[in-house]
């Protein structure tokens, strides 16, 4: 490690010193922020543009052996003199090798305090052997949740018999909020597959979970926060179940739903955490037209039995109170049968407009008499201001 | 090697003929260097000067003095209202030959000269301002169906005098875009005034030798314009002209507020020709922004056009000038 830290570092000042010896463009600015402290008058700046000609008449060429002549003669050091800081610069050099002394030659070091040390060796050990606190927290989540089903599935919702809190409820939602990846719940399907019953494929045993925990949520003796829990694991569930199902299978159920305005909008997650997977577009094909609404899933949508509704997108159907598909084909096809039947003439405004346009209007221009001047209701003009008069007057001899 | 020797001989020859003229003229002229310098450089140029100044500050002697160092052929047109066009182009009168019969000859007027003094060109009538047009721009008359070339090098060399505004017809502005420069003729210092008066009041030799003829001004002219600018300089002298539009990027405050029109590209010619002369004048072989702002008023004063306001506020344009002078960045 130290030695890759030296090589990157000689790289880097390398780096530095090519980039320091090849030649530079002088720009226009800069030329002449020099020129002017070296005061030559700008020679340099104007000789500096006629360096970067590729054609220079003999003008030119005096010009710049002239202007050559004078930066010779300059005294550079003495305008630009070099920053010194002895001190500074060993002090530096003696903290760097210091730093790569230290690096190379001294062991790693031990903590001072033994407690410490022995939390972490035993979190680098476990870190070692490739464990996660998310495995640790595997067995203990798998009693809690299931317990947790079967009261719920045999109507005492009392886990064990014993009230859970919702404390301890939050608590468990928690740790499973830790398990939220999809290989960990995965893991956690597994877990709790009935001993010889575990299938090949990992979502079928999630997915039966997720429906265990729907049913549950769906007991009436089931209190709200636990219900909330039980929705809360089955859509969790049923996510990683989908997410764990292989590719092929996933490209199908999204083709089917291509039938979109008849059918349903694809399963989604919650209107609050949507994804794009639960975008689905409908085309109006029946009205002949080629556009299409984007509509995302509303919140319950993921059991697939609710219409997609009439919104401006994002789940927009229940805040708006819309209607649904329905509404939306009956006032499409209204708009359309009333815009075939509206004839020329019939519309006051269309006709209207037609009149206008080809010269029928009752309106025409007529020269009215010239108007008489009435010196009587003339508007006197502004008066001038003292202190203009007398320039206003001598305008036209304008001075030269 | 040897070009640069050439070079380096015509800056030489230049500043040296340049520094002569200068000495020459300042025998019989005091106190008026930088008009003197910047006659001269409009001379080089192959430019017309308009000299404004309250009578008795030596505007025609200067003009005298310039035509006498200069060797060339010099004619005094004194401006008057009652002046015709025929009177300054010349006219074409009926001869008769020595055998009988008579025929047309062009009688040439006296804009037939290098150096023509317009004295209180502001006195005439429009018409025969605008006779001059032709001769300043394209240095020739066109007399009927006949067009004259006058002889080169020519200068018109106008006075006009900015208090006595009655029966005056202000030049139009095309007329006074012609001139190169317009420069003012101050009132001398007092220290000036002391050798004016030694000079005038005591019987002393004031004559001048003609130090440089027509064919070597011809050649100085020549040598002017072979001199480089560098663009970030020539796009220096350009936002100058430019700043004096009240619609450019580059105007001040001034501007906007009391110009109605900028300049014209002439003064953009102007200012980089007469900036090349400077800086020969000073033995360099380019020109700086210091050349160039050194030549910016007597280039840039009379080619802006105020506005309402700006007459009524008797704004002068050399305070707009020197605003855009201040506030332009050079870079």
């Amino acid at each position: 490690m130290p030695l890759a830290a030296l090589g990157a570092a000689a790289v880097i000042l390398l780096g530095r010193v090519f980039f320091a010896r090849r030649e530079h463009t002088v720009s226009d600015a800069v030329a002449a922020g020099i020129d002017e402290t070296a005061g030559l008058g700008g020679e340099l700046r104007s000789a500096s543009w006629f360096a970067s000609r590729d054609t220079r008449d003999s003008w030119a060429d005096y010009h710049l052996g002239r202007a050559a002549r004078r930066l010779g003669d300059a005294d550079w050091r003495a305008l630009y003199p070099p920053i010194r800081a002895p001190r500074a610069k060993a002090v530096t050099a003696v903290l760097a090798i210091s730093t790569v002394a230290l690096a190379m030659f001294l062991p790693g070091r031990e903590s001072l305090w033994p407690g410490a040390s022995a939390k972490a060796a035993a979190a680098n050990a476990i870190r070692a052997k490739g464990i996660t606190d998310a495995d640790l927290l595997l067995p203990e989540v798998q009693k809690e949740l299931e317990a947790l089903l079967a009261a719920a599935e045999n109507g005492t919702a009392m886990p064990g018999g014993t009230p859970m809190t919702a404390t301890e409820l939050r608590s468990l939602i928690n740790r499973l909020n830790a398990l939220r990846d999809a290989g960990r719940l995965k893991d956690l399907a597994r877990a709790m597959a009935p001993p010889g019953g575990g299938s090949e494929e990992p979502s079928k045993e999630m997915t039966a979970i997720a429906e265990r925990a729907q049913k549950a949520a769906q007991s009436p003796a089931v209190a709200p926060d636990v219900r909330d829990t039980l929705q809360k694991v089955a859509e969790d569930m049923s996510d990683a179940a989908r997410a764990s199902q292989p590719p092929n299978q996933n490209a199908s159920e999204t083709t089917s739903s291509k039938d979109g305005q008849k059918s349903d909008a694809a399963p989604g997650k919650k209107g609050g955490d949507v994804d794009e997977s639960s975008i689905t577009s409908i085309s109006e094909a029946e009205t002949g037209g080629g556009a299409g609404v984007i509509m995302m899933g509303a919140k319950d949508e993921a059991s697939g039995k609710s219409s997609p509704g009439i919104g401006m997108g994002g789940g927009s159907a229940a805040r708006t109170d819309g209607g649904r598909m329905a509404d939306l084909e009956a006032a499409l096809r209204r708009e359309t049968i009333e815009a075939n039947t509206d004839n020329g003439g019939q519309n006051v405004q269309t006709e209207a407009r037609r009149k206008t346009e080809h010269g029928q209007a009752t309106v025409t221009y007529a020269h009215s008499a010239a108007g008489t001047f009435d010196r009587g209701r003339a508007v006197a003009p502004p008066p001038v201001p003292e202190s203009r008069r007398a320039a206003v007057q001598t305008y036209f001899i304008r001075p030269q | 090697m040897t070009t640069s020797i050439a070079v380096e001989q015509s800056i030489d020859q230049f500043r040296d003929r340049f520094l002569r003229i200068t000495e020459e003229v300042g025998r019989r002229i005091v106190g008026h260097e930088e008009v003197v310098n910047l006659t001269i450089t409009s001379l080089l140029a192959g430019g017309h000067v308009l000299l404004e100044g309250i009578p008795g500050v030596g505007k025609t002697s200067l003009v005298h003095t310039l035509a006498d160092v200069l060797h060339l052929t010099f004619s005094r047109i004194q401006f008057t209202p009652d002046l015709m066009p025929a009177d300054i182009v010349g006219t074409n009168i009926v001869q008769e030959h020595s055998h009988g019969g008579t025929f047309f000859e062009f009688q040439p007027g006296p804009i037939f000269a290098n150096v023509v003094l317009a004295d209180e060109i502001n006195r005439a009538t429009p018409k025969t301002q605008s006779a001059l047009l032709e001769a300043m721009q394209d240095v020739s008359v066109s007399v009927g169906k006949t067009t004259y070339r006058l002889e080169q090098p020519f200068l018109v060399l106008a006075t006009q005098n900015p208090l006595e505004m009655e029966g005056t017809y202000p030049l139009p502005e095309a007329q006074l875009d012609r001139f190169f420069f317009k420069l003012k003729v101050m009132y001398p210092s007092e220290e000036a005034m002391h050798q004016i008066i030694e000079r005038t009041t005591r019987d002393a030799d004031t004559t001048v030798t003609r130090v440089v003829d027509g064919p070597q001004l011809l050649e100085m002219r020549h040598i002017a314009r072979s001199v480089p600018i560098a663009r970030p300089v020539q796009a220096y002298a350009i936002r100058l002209a430019l700043g004096t539009h009240p619609a450019s990027p580059y105007a001040t405050p001034l501007v906007k507020k009391y110009v109605r029109y900028g300049a014209s590209p002439r003064a953009a010619q102007a200012i980089v020709l007469a900036a090349k002369i400077q800086a020969l004048n000073r033995g360099q072989a380019f020109v700086s922004i210091h050349d160039v702002r050194a030549v910016a008023l007597p280039a840039l004063r009379h080619r802006i056009l105020l506005n309402f306001e700006g007459e009524a506020d008797e704004t002068s344009t050399d305070t707009i000038v020197e605003e855009l002078l201040a506030g332009l960045s050079t870079e």
